[in-house]
């Protein structure tokens, strides 16, 4: 078991260099032993010495005995100065196996007068320097020096003796080897026997709780270590039992907060999601999450928010631009960051594809002041949502239909029923069609259809516009983009198939009715007679073309009544030109559109009559004559598609003065063309001998047309002159306007009287 | 039709539609919530309403009108600074967007025309990216 590990706990205190480990067995046994050894080397040491003493103190007094002895029986042949007798009394000694030397000297002779060397005698000794008694011990001997005085104190000589303590040192050297090996057996047997309580008593407990304190940091719940002793380690052993259930205990009411949270969360119906910096989302933190989102985990949160949103949509765009100012963020700039975070989201629910309504906050998860995650909270508001929008919805109907019949009274009852009937043939005609589409498409024919169907559709919508009639406006609208998106697919190359859409374009006509049948009956709601209103409408606006007929063109107030009753909206002049102007552009090889301008406006019944013509004829010539090919608007940096422009408006007081007509209008047909072509227009007047004064005036003249060649359109020759003549029948006039490059404006207006 | 524009008013939109109805539909929708509305149905006319403009939505299902080509001349029309700064967003049908209007020029797409609610995110969103990117330019 090492001693530091890796996933460890970080210490309070400072922590050191981890260093190997070592078992406290171990080191209680070395500490033992070396105290032991310490001990014993000093008992020991302490026990030889005595030994030494006591057995070189018994030698000494045996020699001294002797050395006594001798020096006795030494006095009196040393007083006769008989050096035989005194060698005779040394050799007495010779029996002592340990006696190395034994010398005798006359007073003041410097040789010995007698000496006894032993058998393992080496060295020859010298006269001692002093007569004084004495006992010197050698490592390897012993020497005693004695006087040899006369019973009456004379001073006869001297006589020293060395005896060898090669014995004593032999005994006492086996005795120190038993000493010690005595000593190796306490030492050994003592550590040996602590070693052996020491493990059982302190790391085999301290090795369990080790074990123990490993499996709670696992998450092992319910962890107790067996308390047996009756010691500190059993004390030990209780409060790590103690501290180990304080441990599940926090954990358990951990859980339960954390729990309790999530509840809270879940009752917050908050759906709350974690993400990385990848966006990926990492944890779920409520129930709620599941229900709003469906499978959250491991999904990027631009897919939960927006899911199958292509990369292209603006939403998924600013989500994505987001991300990485968010993580990138500090705690100073977050505020500012947090403004630009999506507030709400409304998607479908996975489970009950309800459309729900979210608003949503994201708040950064900070470590150390770097963003590390994001988590995001999305409350569902889309019951209060509803609420929100009904009120709304309501105001806005309310303003609606308020605008509606406004403009049915002033636009004259009798036209909306008949777009009524009109627009529901149109659609009911539109089903019709689609029903037909064949499974397989044949080539032309499929395309033919597709236009014939935008037709009908663009009538329908152009009409309820002009009606006010937003919603169903806004379907058919809707309806025409599918369809063109199909046209053009098929321009661009691909096969487009009406089949592929044919049920959401029948989806989208049967709304379109839908909302056609809801503005019908809200009008007849609306009137104070109810649904009798459609037929007394229908029953008056024939009877009031009866009338028109039979009272005919009168100045007096009966006529101007009768005009007034009979005028139409200028829509329905031109109702039908907008989706045909395409088609003409395309058969030159051009591309226009028209764009029209005051379709509400009442147009009296006496110019009703020609306008239609009129303007049909004013704006064939435009696409005819005034817009360029592609190639040449291009060359001039024109848009490809040239604009014919139609504006009808209320005629001014001082314009209608005089007239006949009772509600007089001007309208104004303008193209982005190359303009009235002068130079041709004059030379043409020289070839048929009329009179040159102005350009535009040639225009009208009757039998001069520039164009090369004859075509379906225009370029007969009679087109301008027969306008101008059917504009004065009726007390209108027109003039136009040419700017070389920029366009050609026809006014058309009532003539002064 | 509004007031012609006065530059530097930011949270201005101009929507370019060839029907009155929608663009009356976005207008009451946007006006509510701060953004002051352009709307157009003329292509040709657009290019003198876009100075100070935010933003640009462009919906143009004529037949014959081709989308890139608006886009590219009323680019065209813009300064050199408004030209890398103010988007056009294409406003699509389906609730599922392609990416080939990104290919025509345009900077992205607005999504489920004809749902009012789904209008003001989106441009809520536009905006910030608009914020988002002066803000890098700040960094940088």
């Amino acid at each position: 078991m090492p001693a530091s590990r890796s996933n460890a706990p970080p210490p309070i205190t400072t922590q050191r260099r981890p260093r190997a480990f070592l078992s406290v067995g171990v080191k209680l046994a070395f500490a033992t032993v070396a105290v032991l050894v310490l001990v014993t080397a000093l008992v020991v040491l302490e026990l030889t010495t005595r030994e030494r003493e006591s057995i070189l103190s018994s030698k000494s007094a045996a020699a001294t005995a002797i050395a006594d002895l001798l020096v006795e029986a030494l006095v009196p042949p040393l007083d006769f100065h008989d050096k035989d007798e005194i060698q005779v009394e040394l050799d007495t000694l010779r029996v002592n196996h340990d006696l190395l030397f034994a010398g005798v000297w006359m007073a003041d002779d410097p040789s010995p007068v007698a000496a006894l060397h032993g058998p393992d005698a080496t060295a020859s000794y010298p006269r001692p320097t002093s007569d004084a008694p004495a006992l010197r011990l050698l490592g390897d001997r012993l020497e005693l020096v004695r006087p040899v005085v006369r019973p009456d104190g004379k001073r006869l000589g001297t006589m020293m003796m060395a005896l060898s303590l090669a014995k004593e040192n032999a005994a006492f050297a086996s005795t120190r080897r038993r000493i010690f090996w005595l000593s190796l057996l306490v030492v050994g047997g003592t550590a040996t026997i602590l070693l052996s309580i020491a493990r059982r008593q302190i790391v085999a407990p301290l090795d369990r709780m080790m074990f123990a304190a490993m499996r709670i940091e696992k998450g092992d719940r319910d962890v107790r270590v067996e308390v047996v002793a009756n010691d500190e380690f059993g004390r030990l052993g209780a409060v790590f039992n103690d501290m180990s259930a304080a441990i599940v205990e926090r954990e358990k009411r951990l859980g339960d907060a954390t729990r309790r949270l999530r509840e809270l969360f879940d009752h917050m119906q908050q759906a709350i999601v974690v993400f990385g910096e990848s966006g990926i989302v990492e944890k779920v933190a409520s129930a709620q999450a599941s229900i709003v989102f469906g499978q959250t985990s491991g999904r990027h949160v631009k897919d939960l928010l927006y899911p199958g949103a292509s990369p292209a949509e603006v939403e998924v765009q600013a989500l994505l631009d987001w991300l990485p100012l968010a993580f990138a963020s500090t705690p100073d700039d977050w505020p500012e960051i947090a403004s630009l975070a999506p507030r709400s989201v409304t998607l479908r629910n996975p489970r009950t594809a309800q459309m729900q309504w979210l608003s949503l906050e994201l708040e950064p998860i900070r470590q150390d002041k770097r963003v590390v995650r994001m988590m995001l909270l999305a409350t569902d508001q889309t019951a209060l949502h509803r609420l929100e929008q009904t009120v709304r919805t309501q105001e806005q109907e309310h303003a609606r239909q308020m605008e509606r019949m406004r403009k049915l009274l002033a636009g004259g009852g009798q036209v909306f029923v008949s777009f009524l009937t009109a627009a529901d043939e149109r659609l009911a005609r539109c089903l019709a069609i689609v029903a037909a589409v064949p499974p397989s498409p044949r080539g032309e024919d499929e395309s033919k259809t597709i236009v014939e169907l935008f037709h009908l559709v663009h009538t329908v919508r152009g009409e309820a516009t002009a009606f006010g009639l937003g919603d169903v406006a806004v379907e058919a609208c809707l309806v025409e983009d599918a369809l063109d998106a199909l046209q053009s697919r098929s321009r661009s190359g691909r096969v487009g198939r009406l089949v592929e859409v044919r049920r959401a374009i029948v989806e989208g006509l049967e709304k379109t009715r839908r909302k056609l049948a809801e503005a019908k009956a809200m009008f007849v709601s609306a009137s104070p007679v109810g649904s009798d209103i459609l037929d007394q409408i229908t029953v008056r606006r024939s009877d009031i073309e009866r009338l028109q007929q039979l009272v005919g063109e009168r100045p007096d107030e009966l006529g101007v009544v009768t005009m007034r009753l009979a005028s139409r909206p200028f829509s329905d002049t031109v109702a039908t030109l907008a989706e045909k102007v395409p088609n003409w552009a395309e058969g030159y090889g051009k591309r226009a559109a028209l764009e029209i301008v005051g379709g509400g406006v009442l147009v009296g019944p006496r110019l009703g009559r020609v306008l239609p013509g009129v303007v049909t004829h004013l704006v064939r010539n435009a696409v005819a004559h005034g817009i360029e090919p592609i190639g040449e608007r291009r060359d001039l940096g024109k848009a490809d598609t040239g604009i014919v422009r139609i504006v009808c408006s209320q005629g001014s007081a001082g314009e209608g003065a005089g007239a006949t007509d009772p509600c007089p209008v001007r309208v104004v047909v303008e193209d982005d063309g190359h303009g009235l072509d002068a130079d041709a227009l004059e030379a043409r007047a020289r070839d048929i001998g009329k009179a040159v004064a102005d350009a535009a005036a040639l225009a009208f003249t009757d039998g001069l047309s520039t164009a090369a060649c004859g075509h379906e359109l225009a370029g007969r020759g009679v087109g301008l002159s027969a306008v101008r003549s059917a504009l004065a029948s009726v007390g209108y006039r027109v003039d136009v306007d040419s700017r070389p490059g920029e366009g050609a404006r026809f006014v058309i207006r009532v003539a002064s009287s | 039709m509004s007031q012609p524009p006065t530059i530097g008013t930011p949270r201005r939109v101009l929507c370019i539609d060839d029907s009155e109805v929608i663009l009356d539909r976005m207008k009451t929708t946007l006006e509510p919530h701060g953004y002051e509305v352009v709307t157009t149905s003329h292509t040709s006319a657009a290019a003198r309403w876009l100075p100070g403009c935010g933003l640009v939505i462009i919906d143009f299902h004529m037949p014959g009108f081709d989308g890139a080509a608006v886009v590219a001349s009323l680019r065209d029309a813009l300064s050199k600074d408004e030209k890398s700064r103010m988007p056009f967003f294409y406003l699509y049908t389906s609730t599922s967007a392609t990416t080939e209007y990104v290919k025509l020029g345009f900077d992205g797409v607005f999504t489920r025309k004809g749902d009012e609610s789904a209008l003001v995110p989106q441009v809520d969103a536009a905006f910030r990216r608009l914020r988002m990117r002066e803000l890098a330019k700040k960094q940088s």
